[in-house]
């Protein structure tokens, strides 16, 4: 009987480690919003390594996140990948997130694009053109407003 | 030695008899250890690129593109068709990527688009200039992101380079080695390849077209749109465009969209007509 308690216990433990879900930022940088939705206004932006918590998980993919100490917002699903709650002691649950997006980074990187650029058949000087049009989420809301989009 | 390899050694190893003699068990061990190897050998060579490795094998890509064709650098038509990318890319399943979104015009006479992993997205300028509104640019631009959602464009890269690149060590992969170099070169070409020259294979055709169905319906385009500019594809592919030449026939993919547009709620682009005339007049199109 108090062996089947302790085993009770043990399993209700793991199970509030997994209910809040811990995540990594995959993108460059992700905006978090204070409703879940692309036109609401940026409440802060998080980058790309930096751990945040998922409180519940909203519709159409929004997770409402705690980040920097506390503080609350909305962050899209595709920014993030699972860091796992057990610290990689479930297999197939990751632990070590640290150095798994160290490692990650050593591929295909900035460091071999360096070594591409050497050789022919590239022009990045006219990629640069096209990726530094950045257009900014007011205008982005403006459009779809105005548009009658949605 | 990964979680995973460790897991089902363990497992083995609980599940030996519990009566056997040292030399019995020692093989037995010899053996668990060959199989977490084997498993964990199994898991390295599935090497899947992440989100940042997807954005520089596109910006490689886009920069051969580059290459291949002339950049429109007309700010009034690119930013328009960055405002109708990005207020679709909010409504699809893969909003949040390394870099974010970018749509650019290449100065060209062909009628084609193309998307490079990591969001890098390139339109013709004679496609732009056969959309008769704004609903049938967003058709064209929602196909091409629902390309890069289903990484569509990194699944043309050979499964050997992965596997080639997963059984290099540390050292040679932190030093950015000539090996290293020499596959990521080969991934961009194959990519390239795919765009430029063969094209997708008429299943991930009709996958990007349905869901560019949707994501037009989601975002409040006609997805009508995008079986006009079917269309014009078709018209084309009768005078034999060579471009077209290996992808799915446009009358094929006109078929399926019709079917499945009976499912769906009509939209009026009307509201976006005067912006989408405006902006071709001041971009000189």
């Amino acid at each position: 009987m108090m062996r089947k308690k302790t085993i009770f216990i043990l399993l209700m433990g793991i199970g509030l480690l997994l209910i809040a879900k811990n995540w990594v930022v995959k993108v460059a940088k992700a905006e978090i919003r204070g409703k879940p939705d692309f036109l609401s206004s940026t409440v802060s932006q998080v980058k790309k390594g930096e751990r945040v918590k998922s409180i519940k998980e909203e519709n159409q993919g929004w997770l409402l996140v705690e980040f920097h100490n506390g503080r609350k917002g909305y962050l899209h699903r595709s920014a993030v990948e699972g860091a796992g709650s057990l610290s990689g002691l479930i297999p197939g649950e990751k632990g070590a997130r640290d150095e798994e997006v160290a490692l990650a980074a050593k591929g295909f990187n900035e460091q071999v694009e360096r070594k591409v650029k050497e050789s022919p058949g590239y022009n990045f000087r006219d990629l640069d053109w096209v990726l530094n049009r950045s257009i900014g989420s007011e205008k982005v809301r403006q459009f779809v407003t105005e548009g009658k989009l949605r | 030695m990964r979680p995973m390899a460790i897991f089902i050694a363990v497992v083995l190893a609980v599940s030996l008899p519990a009566q056997v003699n040292m030399g019995d068990l020692f093989n037995k061990a010899k053996k668990v250890k060959e199989t977490a190897e084997k498993v964990e050998k199994v898991a390295d060579t599935v090497r899947p690129i992440n989100e940042e490795e997807e954005y520089y094998i596109g910006r490689s890509v886009s920069a051969h593109i580059l290459d291949k064709y002339n950049l429109l650098k007309n700010e009034t038509l690119t930013a328009y068709i960055n405002l109708i990318g990005l207020s679709l890319v909010i409504n699809s399943e893969r909003p949040e990527i390394f870099n974010g979104y970018h749509f650019a015009v290449l100065n060209s006479d062909e009628f084609n688009a193309y998307a490079a992993p990591g969001g890098i997205v390139f339109l013709t300028r004679a496609l732009v200039q056969a959309c008769e509104n704004e609903d049938q640019l967003a058709s064209v631009i929602a196909h091409e992101i629902c390309h890069v959602v289903a990484k569509h464009p990194l699944g043309a890269i050979r499964s050997n380079r992965m596997k080639e690149l997963a059984g290099i060590g540390m050292d040679e992969l932190t030093k950015g080695s000539a090996q290293v170099v020499d596959l990521f070169k080969d991934s961009v070409m194959d990519i390239s390849s795919t765009l430029l020259i063969n094209g997708y294979s008429s299943s991930q055709e009709q996958k990007a077209d349905l869901a560019a169905l949707e994501l037009l319906q989601a975002s409040g385009y006609a997805p009508m749109a995008l079986l006009s500019m079917l269309h014009k594809l078709e018209s084309r592919e009768v005078k034999k465009s060579k471009v077209y030449a290996t992808h799915p026939r446009a009358a094929d993919r006109c078929r399926y969209i019709a079917k499945t547009l009976k499912q769906m709620e009509p939209a009026d682009e009307s509201m976006r007509a005067s912006r989408f005339r405006k902006t071709m007049t001041a971009a000189g199109l």
